[in-house]
């Protein structure tokens, strides 16, 4: 099908179909062609979790992605007493089930991000979803798989690795530096004690205009109390990983990139912190981890203990190859710009903050929080993606969640 | 049993929440550690007396015999003391049908999701039909996965309801082969969840006995239904391919390609397609 110029895909449908044009926005699916490119640049967009940072979310489709997107539905549990199925909802499968809709923004607290990212590629739309991508490791692996099977487009909501150093990303992805002596050191801004969780609180009846049980979601369905909800869910390992994780997707973009650390993880992590508490989020000084091409990240909080130092901070160079390697460096192609979330829809290629790349950013801090919570050293396998030799760390890779909710 | 002075007193040494009810301020962790070993070496006796020291949610007494049980069962999996473990699991176990209160059992539950073993799967199965509890038990059996299996189909008969769903939905998340047969039952279950929940597990158990059932029941779904029943061939398809299985897998896939024809399942029709095609079958 040919581009109109000038023409809304609404315009073009009401033109061209007249009485049969019942939607507000024609579908992707419906008017693309080959590879579903629209005949013009507008989307059917749906908001999921509209609180916090959502409409920040997806009013960047517009403004960073540059793409021509009309909002028609929200859908949020703070809706439960104006829900009405149409424009507003509490239930995100209605939404998903709407053929009218292309693009999903999702801003709920991250306990949810991974299952609707996935639900929501299952139902053939693309997905631009807030940070931290995941609450545990499986559901990262269990996103990029759906992202490939479906074909569709997912982009996390960071854009770190877009700025960072190509020429340190292009020496490490040559593979011709067979051991990495880097010592990468990520230090504060990781906001320990701002997301904390409580541990002494006030229950609390449910605000009616709560649908609380789908808050909760696939982690267990507690009593209520006011802290939990907003901005400060972060203070739970129910729905996210303290400011470790809140923070880390963020930091840890450009570092995964720029060592072109995509498409693996550590194979060793170690916590110093006190005993973790079972339910709430709390203090924790720094963690190591570590690749087998032995570079080092440390992740050191500044808010708890002793500093790190046990290695002095490193970078790598080109002068850690030999000059024969240097030349063949030379003479390898730059690396590919990396797409935008606007570009990689229209032209169907992969975004730049695509799952896999996002599922092993969450891998890193995933890692560190389960070190701190266990208390015990981890080795890693970074293929098979599970933890070497305990079966009780193992259980916090991939959680049980509650009905009906499942990867 | 009544709490001794010493385990209160080892107890009290965990941190106080700040004032705004965390834990982030003068968190000693050699305090902390030696407070929780102290307890450890108790064994059963203390961690029965930090059952009974047990508040309300939220509550300023529960705040620290909640945290110094976690610790003490963690303690058990740092050193590596299996025996330790067990004993501490089956205390826990113990109490999941004593007078605690509700919001306590689901706690023992999510501690033996943490910890527990086979020692605490009949225990656990016990819950599964009481309404408030089925969640956290159904939740610690999938983590257990030893022993759960038999359980979990031992309790489905006395289930209704959100039990009933928390049996399926827990078999389908461990993909038992042993459980097929509940589950392609469940297929038809009036209940959508009990379907979908069905349809996931029998698509992760990667049977080719379950090709034609997964199809048809995709077939006759509508909306939300009909994505995740579709999904659920398709992770069948990728299950019985990476077992070698290309016929059975490569009938998903041209079943998919050829019905799904309306315009809105254009992205199943080209999944079906580039799978058939990566599998050497098209």
């Amino acid at each position: 099908m040919q581009q109109r110029k000038g023409l809304t895909r609404r315009q073009f449908f009401k033109g061209s179909l007249g009485a049969a044009a019942v939607f507000s926005v024609v579908p992707r699916h419906v008017l693309g062609g080959e590879g579903n490119t629209p005949p013009s640049d507008t989307f059917g967009g749906a908001l999921i979790g509209s609180g916090g940072r959502g409409p920040g979310t997806f009013a960047d489709l517009k403004g960073h992605h540059n793409l021509d997107v009309e909002l028609l539905a929200r859908c949020d549990v703070r809706f439960a007493d104006r829900a009405d199925n149409k424009t507003i909802y509490t239930d995100y499968r209605l939404v998903l089930e709407r053929k009218d809709i292309d693009i999903v923004a999702i801003g709920t607290h991250p306990g949810w991000h991974a299952l609707i990212s996935i639900a929501a590629m299952e139902a053939g739309k693309d997905v631009v979803c807030e940070k931290p991508m995941t609450r545990f490791i499986a559901e990262g692996r269990a996103v990029a798989e759906a992202e490939k099977r479906y074909g569709r487009i997912f982009q996390i909501g960071t854009y770190g690795r877009y700025g960072a150093n190509r020429r340190t990303h292009k020496l490490m992805a040559s593979g011709l530096l067979k051991k990495c002596p880097a010592v990468v050191m990520r230090r504060g801004d990781v906001k320990v004690a701002e997301w904390s969780g409580k541990v002494q609180y006030e229950v609390k009846p449910v605000p009616r205009w709560l649908d609380w049980d789908m808050y909760c979601g696939p982690a267990p369905l507690r009593p209520y109390q006011d802290h939990r909800f907003g901005g400060t869910h972060r203070g739970y390992w129910d729905y996210e990983g303290g400011g470790l994780a809140d923070m880390s997707q963020h930091h840890l973009d450009g570092f995964n990139y720029e060592y072109a650390k995509d498409y693996t993880s550590p194979v060793e992590v170690e916590a110093y912190a006190p005993p973790a508490h079972p339910e709430a989020c709390s203090m924790w000084g720094w963690v190591e981890l570590q690749y087998a091409d032995g570079l080092t990240l440390v992740i050191d909080s500044g808010e708890w203990g002793e500093p790190y130092n046990r290695k002095k901070e490193g970078g790598v160079s080109d002068d850690d190859l030999s000059p024969q390697d240097r030349e063949k460096l030379r003479q390898m192609p730059d690396p590919e710009p990396l797409l935008g979330f606007g570009e990689a829809v229209k032209t169907r290629k992969q975004s730049g903050g695509h799952a896999e790349a996002a599922h092993r950013t969450a891998t890193l801090f995933h890692l560190a929080n389960i070190a701190i919570r266990t208390g015990r050293k981890l080795k890693y396998d970074p293929v098979k993606e599970v933890i070497i030799g305990d079966e009780e760390a193992n259980r916090l890779i991939y959680q049980p969640m509650r009905a009906p909710w499942r990867l | 049993m009544a709490v001794s002075d010493k385990l209160k007193a080892l107890v009290d040494q965990m941190p106080d929440p700040d004032d705004r009810g965390m834990p982030t301020k003068n968190i000693d962790k050699d305090k902390i550690e030696k407070a929780v070993a102290e307890i450890f070496r108790g064994g059963r006796a203390s961690v029965q007396g930090l059952i009974e020291m047990l508040g309300e949610p939220g509550s300023p007494e529960n705040v620290k015999p909640h945290y110094a049980l976690h610790c003490v069962l963690n303690r058990a999996l740092i050193v590596g003391d299996e025996g330790a473990r067990r004993a501490l699991c089956e205390t826990l176990a113990a109490n999941l049908t004593s007078g605690l209160s509700t919001y306590n059992k689901a706690y023992l539950c999510q501690e033996l999701q943490w910890a527990g073993g086979k020692e605490a799967v009949t225990a656990l199965a016990k819950l599964l039909t009481e309404e408030q509890l089925c969640d956290p038990a159904g939740m610690a059996l999938v983590a257990i996965r030893d022993g759960a299996v038999e359980q979990l189909v031992a309790a489905l008969p006395r289930a209704q309801g959100r039990c009933r769903l928390v049996i399926i939905h827990s078999l389908a998340a461990l993909a038992d082969p042993r459980s097929l047969n509940v589950l392609a039952q469940a297929l038809n279950d009036p209940d959508r969840e009990v379907r979908l929940a069905a349809a996931a597990g029998m698509a992760k158990a990667g049977d080719a006995r379950c090709v034609s059932l997964l199809l048809t029941a995709a077939d006759k779904a509508s909306g939300w239904e009909r994505v995740k029943a579709t999904q659920a061939c398709l992770l069948l398809a990728e299950r019985l391919r990476a077992a070698g299985n290309k016929g059975e897998a490569s009938r998903i896939y041209v079943h998919l390609r050829d019905t799904r024809t309306d315009p809105a399942e254009q992205y199943i029709r080209d999944a079906a397609s580039k799978a058939l095609a990566a599998a050497g079958a098209a």
